[in-house]
Protein backbone atom coordinates (compact mmCIF):
# COMPACT_ATOMS: atom_id res chain seq x y z
CA UNK A 1 0.00 0.00 0.00
CA UNK A 2 2.67 2.44 1.00
CA UNK A 3 4.49 2.20 -2.15
CA UNK A 4 1.27 3.03 -4.34
CA UNK A 5 0.94 5.98 -2.07
CA UNK A 6 4.52 7.21 -2.80
CA UNK A 7 4.23 6.64 -6.55
CA UNK A 8 0.83 8.80 -6.38
CA UNK A 9 2.42 11.49 -4.29
CA UNK A 10 5.44 11.48 -6.43
CA UNK A 11 2.86 11.94 -9.11
CA UNK A 12 1.54 15.05 -7.67
CA UNK A 13 4.74 16.28 -6.72
CA UNK A 14 5.91 16.07 -10.07
CA UNK A 15 2.81 18.43 -11.25
CA UNK A 16 3.98 20.29 -8.35
CA UNK A 17 7.75 20.72 -8.87
CA UNK A 18 7.14 21.45 -12.59
CA UNK A 19 4.81 24.60 -11.27
CA UNK A 20 7.53 25.91 -8.80
CA UNK A 21 10.72 25.75 -10.99
CA UNK A 22 9.05 27.82 -13.09
CA UNK A 23 8.28 29.83 -10.61
CA UNK A 24 11.78 29.36 -9.33
CA UNK A 25 13.14 30.25 -12.79
CA UNK A 26 11.08 33.66 -13.03
CA UNK A 27 12.27 34.95 -9.80
CA UNK A 28 15.70 34.51 -10.09
CA UNK A 29 16.24 35.67 -13.21
CA UNK A 30 13.40 38.13 -13.83
CA UNK A 31 13.28 38.86 -10.17
CA UNK A 32 9.40 39.25 -9.73
CA UNK A 33 7.10 36.62 -8.75
CA UNK A 34 4.47 35.95 -11.18
CA UNK A 35 1.25 35.55 -9.60
CA UNK A 36 0.15 34.61 -12.96
CA UNK A 37 1.84 31.35 -13.19
CA UNK A 38 -1.03 29.39 -12.17
CA UNK A 39 -3.02 30.30 -14.60
CA UNK A 40 -0.35 29.92 -17.08
CA UNK A 41 -0.94 26.06 -16.18
CA UNK A 42 -4.25 26.99 -16.71
CA UNK A 43 -4.34 28.13 -20.19
CA UNK A 44 -1.93 25.03 -21.36
CA UNK A 45 -4.54 22.81 -20.03
CA UNK A 46 -7.02 24.56 -22.15
CA UNK A 47 -5.01 25.25 -25.24
CA UNK A 48 -4.46 21.73 -25.19
CA UNK A 49 -7.94 20.75 -24.59
CA UNK A 50 -9.19 22.82 -27.15
CA UNK A 51 -6.15 21.52 -29.55
CA UNK A 52 -7.79 17.72 -28.48
CA UNK A 53 -11.20 19.36 -30.29
CA UNK A 54 -9.54 18.89 -33.70
CA UNK A 55 -7.18 16.48 -33.98
CA UNK A 56 -6.19 13.46 -31.36
CA UNK A 57 -2.57 13.78 -32.19
CA UNK A 58 -0.50 13.85 -28.36
CA UNK A 59 2.43 15.11 -29.99
CA UNK A 60 0.70 18.08 -31.57
CA UNK A 61 -1.79 18.40 -28.43
CA UNK A 62 0.83 18.47 -25.81
CA UNK A 63 3.27 20.64 -28.29
CA UNK A 64 0.61 23.50 -29.27
CA UNK A 65 -0.30 23.31 -25.37
CA UNK A 66 3.36 24.23 -24.49
CA UNK A 67 4.22 26.79 -27.53
CA UNK A 68 0.69 28.27 -27.01
CA UNK A 69 1.79 28.95 -23.20
CA UNK A 70 4.98 29.81 -23.99
CA UNK A 71 3.61 32.56 -26.30
CA UNK A 72 1.41 33.79 -23.48
CA UNK A 73 4.51 34.04 -21.28
CA UNK A 74 6.38 36.20 -23.57
CA UNK A 75 3.76 38.45 -24.27
CA UNK A 76 3.52 38.83 -20.71
CA UNK A 77 7.23 39.66 -20.26
CA UNK A 78 7.65 41.94 -23.23
CA UNK A 79 4.45 43.79 -22.60
CA UNK A 80 4.08 44.24 -18.60
CA UNK A 81 6.64 42.92 -16.74
CA UNK A 82 9.54 44.72 -18.82
CA UNK A 83 7.84 48.35 -17.99
CA UNK A 84 7.01 47.71 -14.53
CA UNK A 85 10.83 46.65 -13.64
CA UNK A 86 11.45 47.67 -9.95
CA UNK A 87 8.03 48.13 -9.26
CA UNK A 88 6.96 45.51 -6.54
CA UNK A 89 3.29 46.23 -5.99
CA UNK A 90 2.43 47.15 -9.59
CA UNK A 91 3.95 43.53 -10.29
CA UNK A 92 1.58 42.20 -7.37
CA UNK A 93 -1.61 44.01 -9.07
CA UNK A 94 -0.35 43.23 -13.05
CA UNK A 95 -0.12 39.79 -12.81
CA UNK A 96 -3.07 39.83 -10.54
CA UNK A 97 -4.40 41.37 -13.05
CA UNK A 98 -3.29 39.53 -16.10
CA UNK A 99 -4.50 36.02 -13.71
CA UNK A 100 -8.02 37.40 -13.75
CA UNK A 101 -7.79 38.10 -17.24
CA UNK A 102 -6.80 33.84 -18.07
CA UNK A 103 -9.23 32.88 -15.74
CA UNK A 104 -12.59 34.46 -16.98
CA UNK A 105 -11.70 33.54 -20.41
CA UNK A 106 -11.25 30.01 -19.02
CA UNK A 107 -14.28 30.64 -17.28
CA UNK A 108 -15.97 31.63 -20.74
CA UNK A 109 -14.45 28.14 -22.59
CA UNK A 110 -15.73 26.22 -19.94
CA UNK A 111 -19.34 27.54 -19.43
CA UNK A 112 -17.83 27.54 -15.80
CA UNK A 113 -18.33 23.97 -15.16
CA UNK A 114 -15.36 21.12 -15.06
CA UNK A 115 -15.39 19.62 -18.45
CA UNK A 116 -13.85 15.99 -19.40
CA UNK A 117 -10.86 15.91 -20.87
CA UNK A 118 -9.78 13.60 -23.29
CA UNK A 119 -8.17 10.63 -21.85
CA UNK A 120 -4.75 11.16 -24.40
CA UNK A 121 -3.08 8.38 -22.50
CA UNK A 122 -4.97 5.52 -21.84
CA UNK A 123 -5.76 5.04 -17.83
CA UNK A 124 -4.98 1.82 -17.63
CA UNK A 125 -2.73 0.54 -14.26
CA UNK A 126 0.35 -0.63 -14.34
CA UNK A 127 2.18 -3.49 -12.19
CA UNK A 128 5.31 -2.87 -10.83
CA UNK A 129 6.14 -5.67 -8.72
CA UNK A 130 4.41 -5.78 -6.00
CA UNK A 131 1.93 -2.64 -6.39
CA UNK A 132 0.06 -0.82 -9.32
CA UNK A 133 -0.02 2.96 -10.38
CA UNK A 134 -2.03 3.97 -13.08
CA UNK A 135 -0.19 5.01 -16.27
CA UNK A 136 -0.91 8.91 -16.56
CA UNK A 137 0.46 9.03 -13.20
CA UNK A 138 3.71 7.11 -14.01
CA UNK A 139 3.99 8.95 -17.29
CA UNK A 140 3.65 12.37 -15.07
CA UNK A 141 6.69 11.06 -12.82
CA UNK A 142 8.37 9.87 -15.07
CA UNK A 143 8.50 13.07 -17.38
CA UNK A 144 9.00 15.57 -14.26
CA UNK A 145 11.80 13.63 -12.88
CA UNK A 146 13.34 13.83 -16.53
CA UNK A 147 12.82 17.42 -17.09
CA UNK A 148 13.81 18.83 -13.86
CA UNK A 149 17.55 16.64 -13.47
CA UNK A 150 17.47 18.05 -17.59
CA UNK A 151 16.93 21.41 -15.99
CA UNK A 152 18.89 21.49 -12.90
CA UNK A 153 21.63 20.02 -14.98
CA UNK A 154 21.43 22.27 -18.03
CA UNK A 155 21.58 25.72 -15.74
CA UNK A 156 24.63 24.59 -14.85
CA UNK A 157 26.59 22.82 -17.84
CA UNK A 158 25.03 24.60 -20.82
CA UNK A 159 26.33 28.03 -22.41
CA UNK A 160 22.58 29.02 -21.71
CA UNK A 161 21.90 27.39 -18.25
CA UNK A 162 25.06 29.57 -17.51
CA UNK A 163 23.09 32.64 -19.42
CA UNK A 164 20.67 32.10 -17.46
CA UNK A 165 22.36 32.02 -14.29
CA UNK A 166 24.52 34.88 -15.06
CA UNK A 167 21.56 37.34 -15.03
CA UNK A 168 20.49 36.01 -12.42
CA UNK A 169 22.98 36.48 -10.00
CA UNK A 170 23.86 40.21 -11.63
CA UNK A 171 22.53 41.60 -14.51
CA UNK A 172 24.61 44.32 -15.16
CA UNK A 173 28.30 42.82 -15.02
CA UNK A 174 26.23 39.82 -17.11
CA UNK A 175 25.22 42.10 -19.91
CA UNK A 176 28.84 43.52 -20.09
CA UNK A 177 29.91 40.11 -20.52
CA UNK A 178 27.86 39.79 -23.90
CA UNK A 179 24.86 38.09 -22.58
CA UNK A 180 21.97 39.30 -23.83
CA UNK A 181 20.00 39.92 -21.01
CA UNK A 182 16.55 40.64 -22.59
CA UNK A 183 16.58 37.33 -24.64
CA UNK A 184 17.43 35.74 -21.90
CA UNK A 185 14.65 37.00 -19.91
CA UNK A 186 12.13 36.34 -22.13
CA UNK A 187 13.21 33.14 -23.04
CA UNK A 188 13.49 31.80 -19.16
CA UNK A 189 9.08 32.96 -18.69
CA UNK A 190 9.01 31.39 -21.88
CA UNK A 191 10.89 27.63 -21.31
CA UNK A 192 8.93 28.11 -17.28
CA UNK A 193 5.49 29.11 -18.92
CA UNK A 194 6.10 26.18 -21.45
CA UNK A 195 6.96 23.92 -18.83
CA UNK A 196 3.87 25.33 -16.45
CA UNK A 197 1.54 24.09 -19.74
CA UNK A 198 3.02 20.47 -19.97
CA UNK A 199 2.10 20.29 -16.25
CA UNK A 200 -1.17 21.47 -16.96
CA UNK A 201 -1.65 18.53 -19.66
CA UNK A 202 -0.74 16.02 -17.74
CA UNK A 203 -2.66 17.06 -14.72
CA UNK A 204 -5.96 17.30 -16.68
CA UNK A 205 -5.19 14.03 -18.31
CA UNK A 206 -5.01 12.28 -14.88
CA UNK A 207 -8.00 13.65 -13.90
CA UNK A 208 -9.76 13.55 -16.11
CA UNK A 209 -11.43 17.00 -15.95
CA UNK A 210 -10.33 20.27 -16.26
CA UNK A 211 -11.84 23.10 -13.97
CA UNK A 212 -10.77 26.92 -13.76
CA UNK A 213 -10.21 26.49 -10.63
CA UNK A 214 -7.52 24.22 -10.44
CA UNK A 215 -4.94 27.13 -11.84
CA UNK A 216 -5.02 28.91 -8.45
CA UNK A 217 -5.14 25.64 -6.53
CA UNK A 218 -2.18 24.53 -8.14
CA UNK A 219 -0.41 28.51 -8.39
CA UNK A 220 -0.76 28.32 -4.59
CA UNK A 221 0.86 25.37 -3.97
CA UNK A 222 3.87 26.28 -6.31
CA UNK A 223 4.14 29.81 -4.05
CA UNK A 224 4.38 27.70 -1.32
CA UNK A 225 7.06 25.65 -2.89
CA UNK A 226 9.03 28.38 -4.14
CA UNK A 227 9.36 29.92 -0.38
CA UNK A 228 9.93 26.96 1.14
CA UNK A 229 12.73 25.81 -1.59
CA UNK A 230 14.12 29.24 -1.24
CA UNK A 231 13.07 31.92 -3.66
CA UNK A 232 15.11 31.35 -7.07
CA UNK A 233 16.32 27.81 -6.61
CA UNK A 234 15.76 25.89 -9.31
CA UNK A 235 16.84 22.63 -7.29
CA UNK A 236 15.31 23.34 -3.81
CA UNK A 237 12.02 23.95 -5.93
CA UNK A 238 12.04 20.13 -7.47
CA UNK A 239 12.82 18.60 -4.03
CA UNK A 240 10.38 20.55 -2.53
CA UNK A 241 7.92 20.15 -5.12
CA UNK A 242 8.36 16.14 -5.31
CA UNK A 243 8.02 16.28 -1.27
CA UNK A 244 5.19 18.30 -0.81
CA UNK A 245 3.55 16.20 -3.17
CA UNK A 246 4.38 12.65 -0.93
CA UNK A 247 3.29 14.85 2.41
CA UNK A 248 -0.22 15.84 0.77
CA UNK A 249 -0.66 11.97 0.11
CA UNK A 250 0.47 10.58 3.05
CA UNK A 251 -1.52 12.62 5.06
CA UNK A 252 -4.51 12.12 2.97
CA UNK A 253 -3.88 8.25 3.20
CA UNK A 254 -2.66 8.21 6.84
CA UNK A 255 -3.56 11.61 8.84
CA UNK A 256 -6.69 14.02 8.98
CA UNK A 257 -7.11 14.36 5.21
CA UNK A 258 -9.34 17.05 5.39
CA UNK A 259 -6.46 19.24 7.06
CA UNK A 260 -4.00 18.75 4.18
CA UNK A 261 -4.23 22.36 3.01
CA UNK A 262 -3.92 23.40 6.67
CA UNK A 263 -0.75 20.99 6.90
CA UNK A 264 0.66 22.52 3.60
CA UNK A 265 0.35 26.10 4.61
CA UNK A 266 1.35 25.57 8.53
CA UNK A 267 4.77 23.99 6.98
CA UNK A 268 5.23 27.17 5.28
CA UNK A 269 4.49 29.72 7.83
CA UNK A 270 7.04 27.52 10.13
CA UNK A 271 9.61 27.15 7.56
CA UNK A 272 9.11 31.27 6.84
CA UNK A 273 10.05 31.87 10.34
CA UNK A 274 12.48 29.71 11.33
CA UNK A 275 14.50 30.11 8.27
CA UNK A 276 13.21 33.04 5.68
CA UNK A 277 15.61 32.36 3.13
CA UNK A 278 14.04 29.14 2.18
CA UNK A 279 15.46 25.10 2.80
CA UNK A 280 17.69 25.45 -0.11
CA UNK A 281 18.26 29.24 -0.38
CA UNK A 282 21.27 31.38 0.48
CA UNK A 283 20.96 35.35 0.36
CA UNK A 284 20.00 36.96 3.47
CA UNK A 285 16.68 38.14 2.44
CA UNK A 286 16.11 41.74 2.02
CA UNK A 287 13.19 43.79 0.56
CA UNK A 288 12.82 41.14 -1.88
CA UNK B 1 -35.03 48.96 4.87
CA UNK B 2 -34.69 52.84 3.62
CA UNK B 3 -34.26 52.94 0.03
CA UNK B 4 -31.09 54.96 -1.41
CA UNK B 5 -31.58 54.77 -4.80
CA UNK B 6 -33.42 51.40 -6.21
CA UNK B 7 -32.40 48.10 -4.65
CA UNK B 8 -29.95 46.95 -7.26
CA UNK B 9 -28.19 49.86 -7.06
CA UNK B 10 -28.10 50.21 -3.48
CA UNK B 11 -26.89 46.38 -3.12
CA UNK B 12 -24.20 48.21 -5.52
CA UNK B 13 -23.47 50.98 -3.57
CA UNK B 14 -23.45 48.73 0.01
CA UNK B 15 -20.95 45.97 -2.08
CA UNK B 16 -18.44 49.23 -3.24
CA UNK B 17 -18.70 50.95 0.19
CA UNK B 18 -17.42 47.26 1.50
CA UNK B 19 -14.99 47.12 -1.52
CA UNK B 20 -13.51 50.70 -0.34
CA UNK B 21 -13.67 50.32 3.78
CA UNK B 22 -11.23 46.64 2.70
CA UNK B 23 -8.75 49.08 0.49
CA UNK B 24 -8.26 51.48 2.84
CA UNK B 25 -7.77 49.24 5.92
CA UNK B 26 -5.16 47.29 3.36
CA UNK B 27 -4.02 50.53 2.51
CA UNK B 28 -3.18 51.29 6.49
CA UNK B 29 -1.27 48.18 6.46
CA UNK B 30 0.87 49.04 3.34
CA UNK B 31 1.87 52.85 4.60
CA UNK B 32 4.03 51.14 6.62
CA UNK B 33 5.53 48.96 3.98
CA UNK B 34 4.05 45.67 4.54
CA UNK B 35 1.90 44.76 1.93
CA UNK B 36 -0.50 41.42 4.08
CA UNK B 37 -2.58 39.09 2.38
CA UNK B 38 -4.26 38.38 6.07
CA UNK B 39 -6.29 41.64 6.01
CA UNK B 40 -9.03 40.33 3.88
CA UNK B 41 -9.31 36.70 5.92
CA UNK B 42 -9.29 39.10 9.21
CA UNK B 43 -12.46 40.35 7.78
CA UNK B 44 -13.71 37.08 7.40
CA UNK B 45 -12.73 36.13 11.01
CA UNK B 46 -14.23 39.08 12.07
CA UNK B 47 -17.40 38.08 10.03
CA UNK B 48 -17.74 34.68 11.10
CA UNK B 49 -17.09 35.46 14.77
CA UNK B 50 -19.58 38.46 15.24
CA UNK B 51 -22.10 35.95 12.94
CA UNK B 52 -21.86 33.14 15.16
CA UNK B 53 -22.29 35.12 17.97
CA UNK B 54 -25.21 37.21 16.79
CA UNK B 55 -27.06 33.18 15.39
CA UNK B 56 -26.17 31.37 18.78
CA UNK B 57 -28.34 34.13 20.56
CA UNK B 58 -25.33 35.03 22.79
CA UNK B 59 -25.14 38.53 21.83
CA UNK B 60 -27.52 40.82 20.16
CA UNK B 61 -25.98 41.60 16.62
CA UNK B 62 -24.62 44.93 17.73
CA UNK B 63 -22.65 43.73 20.60
CA UNK B 64 -21.45 40.43 18.47
CA UNK B 65 -20.35 42.69 15.40
CA UNK B 66 -18.38 44.85 18.11
CA UNK B 67 -16.91 41.58 19.89
CA UNK B 68 -16.08 40.19 16.22
CA UNK B 69 -14.28 42.92 15.37
CA UNK B 70 -12.15 43.76 18.77
CA UNK B 71 -11.12 39.84 18.08
CA UNK B 72 -9.68 40.29 14.59
CA UNK B 73 -8.17 43.42 15.33
CA UNK B 74 -6.17 41.56 18.39
CA UNK B 75 -5.55 38.66 15.96
CA UNK B 76 -3.90 41.18 13.60
CA UNK B 77 -1.90 41.88 16.08
CA UNK B 78 -0.61 38.85 17.27
CA UNK B 79 -0.18 37.79 13.33
CA UNK B 80 1.90 41.11 13.38
CA UNK B 81 3.98 39.96 15.83
CA UNK B 82 5.78 36.97 14.76
CA UNK B 83 6.32 38.79 10.75
CA UNK B 84 7.81 41.21 12.00
CA UNK B 85 11.67 39.83 10.98
CA UNK B 86 9.85 39.51 7.47
CA UNK B 87 9.89 42.01 4.80
CA UNK B 88 8.44 42.65 1.25
CA UNK B 89 7.06 39.14 -0.98
CA UNK B 90 7.98 36.83 2.60
CA UNK B 91 5.51 39.29 4.44
CA UNK B 92 3.17 38.68 1.82
CA UNK B 93 3.05 34.88 1.07
CA UNK B 94 3.77 34.23 5.11
CA UNK B 95 0.19 35.68 5.85
CA UNK B 96 -0.96 34.44 2.67
CA UNK B 97 0.29 31.08 4.50
CA UNK B 98 -2.08 32.16 7.21
CA UNK B 99 -5.53 33.15 5.67
CA UNK B 100 -4.95 29.94 3.77
CA UNK B 101 -4.22 27.67 6.59
CA UNK B 102 -7.58 29.36 8.55
CA UNK B 103 -9.59 28.81 5.65
CA UNK B 104 -8.72 25.37 5.81
CA UNK B 105 -9.43 24.79 9.44
CA UNK B 106 -13.13 26.35 9.05
CA UNK B 107 -14.26 24.66 6.20
CA UNK B 108 -13.55 21.78 8.79
CA UNK B 109 -15.91 23.11 11.71
CA UNK B 110 -19.21 22.13 11.12
CA UNK B 111 -20.52 24.50 13.57
CA UNK B 112 -18.96 26.99 11.08
CA UNK B 113 -21.34 25.69 8.29
CA UNK B 114 -17.83 23.76 6.59
CA UNK B 115 -17.15 24.61 3.06
CA UNK B 116 -20.80 25.43 2.03
CA UNK B 117 -20.67 28.42 4.58
CA UNK B 118 -22.78 30.11 7.62
CA UNK B 119 -25.94 31.09 6.56
CA UNK B 120 -28.82 32.38 8.46
CA UNK B 121 -26.52 35.25 10.11
CA UNK B 122 -29.43 38.25 11.32
CA UNK B 123 -29.44 40.59 8.61
CA UNK B 124 -29.29 44.08 10.69
CA UNK B 125 -27.10 46.28 8.14
CA UNK B 126 -28.29 48.65 5.30
CA UNK B 127 -26.52 50.20 2.62
CA UNK B 128 -26.97 53.36 4.50
CA UNK B 129 -25.24 51.86 7.52
CA UNK B 130 -22.36 50.91 5.09
CA UNK B 131 -22.17 54.21 3.40
CA UNK B 132 -22.10 56.25 6.83
CA UNK B 133 -19.61 54.32 8.52
CA UNK B 134 -17.63 54.37 5.58
CA UNK B 135 -17.79 58.64 5.44
CA UNK B 136 -17.00 58.41 9.44
CA UNK B 137 -13.74 56.32 8.05
CA UNK B 138 -13.02 58.62 5.10
CA UNK B 139 -13.33 61.65 7.93
CA UNK B 140 -10.89 59.50 10.01
CA UNK B 141 -8.69 58.98 7.41
CA UNK B 142 -8.58 62.71 6.37
CA UNK B 143 -7.55 63.81 9.87
CA UNK B 144 -4.69 60.58 10.09
CA UNK B 145 -3.09 61.49 6.76
CA UNK B 146 -1.27 64.58 8.49
CA UNK B 147 -0.85 62.69 11.56
CA UNK B 148 2.21 62.10 13.45
CA UNK B 149 1.87 58.27 13.68
CA UNK B 150 1.06 58.52 9.07
CA UNK B 151 4.64 60.34 9.43
CA UNK B 152 5.87 57.25 10.71
CA UNK B 153 4.24 54.56 8.78
CA UNK B 154 5.72 56.07 5.88
CA UNK B 155 8.52 56.69 7.48
CA UNK B 156 9.44 52.68 8.03
CA UNK B 157 8.45 52.11 4.66
CA UNK B 158 10.59 54.62 2.93
CA UNK B 159 13.83 53.88 4.72
CA UNK B 160 13.93 51.09 7.96
CA UNK B 161 17.16 52.43 9.21
CA UNK B 162 16.51 55.91 9.16
CA UNK B 163 13.42 55.91 10.49
CA UNK B 164 14.75 54.05 13.53
CA UNK B 165 17.93 56.48 13.87
CA UNK B 166 15.46 59.28 14.03
CA UNK B 167 13.91 57.62 16.84
CA UNK B 168 10.81 55.39 15.54
CA UNK B 169 10.45 52.10 17.10
CA UNK B 170 9.96 49.99 13.93
CA UNK B 171 8.12 46.92 15.80
CA UNK B 172 5.93 49.21 17.58
CA UNK B 173 4.58 50.74 14.48
CA UNK B 174 4.56 47.98 12.28
CA UNK B 175 2.63 45.96 14.53
CA UNK B 176 0.37 49.38 15.08
CA UNK B 177 0.27 49.84 10.89
CA UNK B 178 -0.83 45.97 10.87
CA UNK B 179 -3.64 46.71 13.96
CA UNK B 180 -5.10 49.30 12.40
CA UNK B 181 -5.44 48.12 9.25
CA UNK B 182 -6.98 44.83 10.95
CA UNK B 183 -9.76 47.04 12.35
CA UNK B 184 -10.50 48.98 9.33
CA UNK B 185 -11.18 45.38 7.43
CA UNK B 186 -13.20 43.37 10.78
CA UNK B 187 -15.57 46.53 10.18
CA UNK B 188 -15.83 45.70 7.03
CA UNK B 189 -16.04 41.91 7.58
CA UNK B 190 -18.57 42.03 10.15
CA UNK B 191 -20.95 44.82 8.91
CA UNK B 192 -20.61 42.43 5.26
CA UNK B 193 -21.63 39.42 7.15
CA UNK B 194 -24.88 41.49 8.51
CA UNK B 195 -25.39 42.86 5.85
CA UNK B 196 -25.51 39.39 3.27
CA UNK B 197 -26.73 37.28 5.88
CA UNK B 198 -24.32 34.63 4.43
CA UNK B 199 -20.48 33.95 6.04
CA UNK B 200 -18.31 31.96 3.43
CA UNK B 201 -14.46 31.30 3.32
CA UNK B 202 -14.65 32.88 0.12
CA UNK B 203 -12.77 36.19 1.74
CA UNK B 204 -9.59 33.64 2.88
CA UNK B 205 -9.07 32.87 -0.72
CA UNK B 206 -6.27 33.98 -3.25
CA UNK B 207 -8.91 35.50 -5.37
CA UNK B 208 -10.38 38.12 -2.58
CA UNK B 209 -6.93 38.81 -1.13
CA UNK B 210 -5.76 39.54 -5.06
CA UNK B 211 -8.72 41.71 -5.52
CA UNK B 212 -7.86 43.23 -1.94
CA UNK B 213 -4.09 44.14 -3.16
CA UNK B 214 -5.41 45.44 -6.59
CA UNK B 215 -7.56 47.95 -5.31
CA UNK B 216 -4.49 49.60 -3.51
CA UNK B 217 -1.95 48.71 -6.29
CA UNK B 218 -4.21 49.97 -9.24
CA UNK B 219 -5.98 52.71 -7.04
CA UNK B 220 -2.24 54.49 -5.78
CA UNK B 221 -0.95 53.13 -2.33
CA UNK B 222 0.50 56.29 -1.37
CA UNK B 223 -2.27 58.57 -0.88
CA UNK B 224 -5.61 57.47 0.92
CA UNK B 225 -7.92 58.55 -1.84
CA UNK B 226 -5.83 56.20 -4.20
CA UNK B 227 -7.36 52.65 -2.70
CA UNK B 228 -10.94 54.48 -2.68
CA UNK B 229 -10.76 54.91 -6.45
CA UNK B 230 -9.08 51.46 -6.78
CA UNK B 231 -11.86 49.64 -5.18
CA UNK B 232 -15.01 52.13 -6.70
CA UNK B 233 -13.22 51.54 -10.42
CA UNK B 234 -13.11 47.17 -9.29
CA UNK B 235 -16.48 47.58 -7.89
CA UNK B 236 -18.10 49.91 -10.57
CA UNK B 237 -16.71 49.12 -13.54
CA UNK B 238 -18.05 45.52 -14.10
CA UNK B 239 -21.31 47.13 -13.70
CA UNK B 240 -20.89 49.62 -16.04
CA UNK B 241 -19.90 46.36 -18.38
CA UNK B 242 -22.74 44.54 -17.81
CA UNK B 243 -24.13 45.33 -21.21
CA UNK B 244 -21.08 42.98 -22.55
CA UNK B 245 -22.50 40.18 -20.02
CA UNK B 246 -20.02 37.42 -20.12
CA UNK B 247 -16.75 39.14 -21.85
CA UNK B 248 -16.87 41.63 -18.58
CA UNK B 249 -14.48 40.62 -16.52
CA UNK B 250 -12.19 39.79 -19.49
CA UNK B 251 -12.58 43.43 -20.38
CA UNK B 252 -12.37 44.37 -17.18
CA UNK B 253 -8.87 42.68 -16.13
CA UNK B 254 -7.45 44.06 -19.99
CA UNK B 255 -8.50 47.81 -18.31
CA UNK B 256 -6.57 47.20 -15.37
CA UNK B 257 -3.22 45.73 -17.13
CA UNK B 258 -3.58 48.51 -19.32
CA UNK B 259 -4.12 50.88 -16.19
CA UNK B 260 -1.05 49.51 -14.47
CA UNK B 261 0.97 49.27 -16.94
CA UNK B 262 0.50 53.06 -18.09
CA UNK B 263 0.69 53.86 -14.26
CA UNK B 264 3.03 51.62 -12.41
CA UNK B 265 2.67 53.82 -9.20
CA UNK B 266 -1.70 53.20 -9.53
CA UNK B 267 -4.11 55.85 -10.85
CA UNK B 268 -3.71 57.98 -8.14
CA UNK B 269 0.40 59.17 -6.55
CA UNK B 270 1.31 61.62 -3.74
CA UNK B 271 3.40 63.88 -6.67
CA UNK B 272 0.51 64.07 -8.91
CA UNK B 273 -1.91 65.60 -6.52
CA UNK B 274 0.79 67.64 -4.95
CA UNK B 275 1.41 68.78 -8.85
CA UNK B 276 -2.06 69.55 -9.25
CA UNK B 277 -2.73 71.89 -6.74
CA UNK B 278 -0.21 74.74 -7.74
CA UNK B 279 -0.81 74.07 -10.96
CA UNK B 280 -4.80 74.81 -10.45
CA UNK B 281 -3.47 77.83 -8.52
CA UNK B 282 -1.31 79.03 -10.33
CA UNK B 283 -3.98 78.96 -13.37
CA UNK B 284 -6.44 81.20 -11.32
CA UNK B 285 -3.59 83.41 -11.11
CA UNK B 286 -2.61 83.79 -14.15
CA UNK B 287 0.71 83.33 -12.49
CA UNK B 288 1.85 80.71 -14.02
CA UNK B 289 4.83 81.94 -16.51
CA UNK B 290 5.86 83.93 -14.23
CA UNK B 291 6.40 81.73 -11.15
CA UNK B 292 8.31 79.79 -13.43
CA UNK B 293 10.66 81.64 -14.95
CA UNK B 294 11.09 82.73 -11.32
CA UNK B 295 12.24 79.52 -10.32
CA UNK B 296 14.31 78.90 -13.61
CA UNK B 297 16.60 82.02 -12.47
CA UNK B 298 17.31 82.15 -9.02
CA UNK B 299 18.53 85.70 -8.17
CA UNK B 300 22.39 85.94 -8.57
CA UNK B 301 23.94 86.21 -4.77
CA UNK B 302 25.67 89.33 -4.17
Amino acid sequence: MLESHLANGLALGGAYALIAVGYALIFGVLRVVNLAHGEIFLAGALIGYEVSQITDSFILIVGLAILGAAAVGVLIERVVLRRLRGEELAVLTATIAIALLIQSASAKLTDNHPVPYPPLISDTSVELGSFAVSLPSLVMIIVSIVITLALTTGLRRSSLGRQIRATASDEEVASMLGVRVGVVRTGTMAVASGLGALAGVLVAVSLGSLSTGMGEAYGLKGLVILIVGGMGSVTGAAVIGFGLGILETLVVAYGPGDYRDAITFGVLIAVLLLRPQGLFGRAAIDRA
Amino acid sequence: MSVIIDPYWDSVLAITGINVLLGLGLYLTMLSGQVSAAHSALGGVAGYLSGYLSMEDVLPPLAAMAVGVVAATLLGVVIAYPVLRLRGLFLAIATLGFSSAAAAVIVNISALGGPAGMAGVPIVVEPLTIIAVLIGVVVWFLLFDSSLIALSFRAIRDNELAAAASGISIPTTRIVAFGLGAFVCAVAGSLNAHYVGVVTTADFSFGAIAQQITFVGLGGSDVFLGPIVGAGFFSLLPEALRFASDYRLMIFAAVAIIVITWRPQGLLSRGMLRGLEPRIQAGLRKAGPIRRRLRRRPRPSP
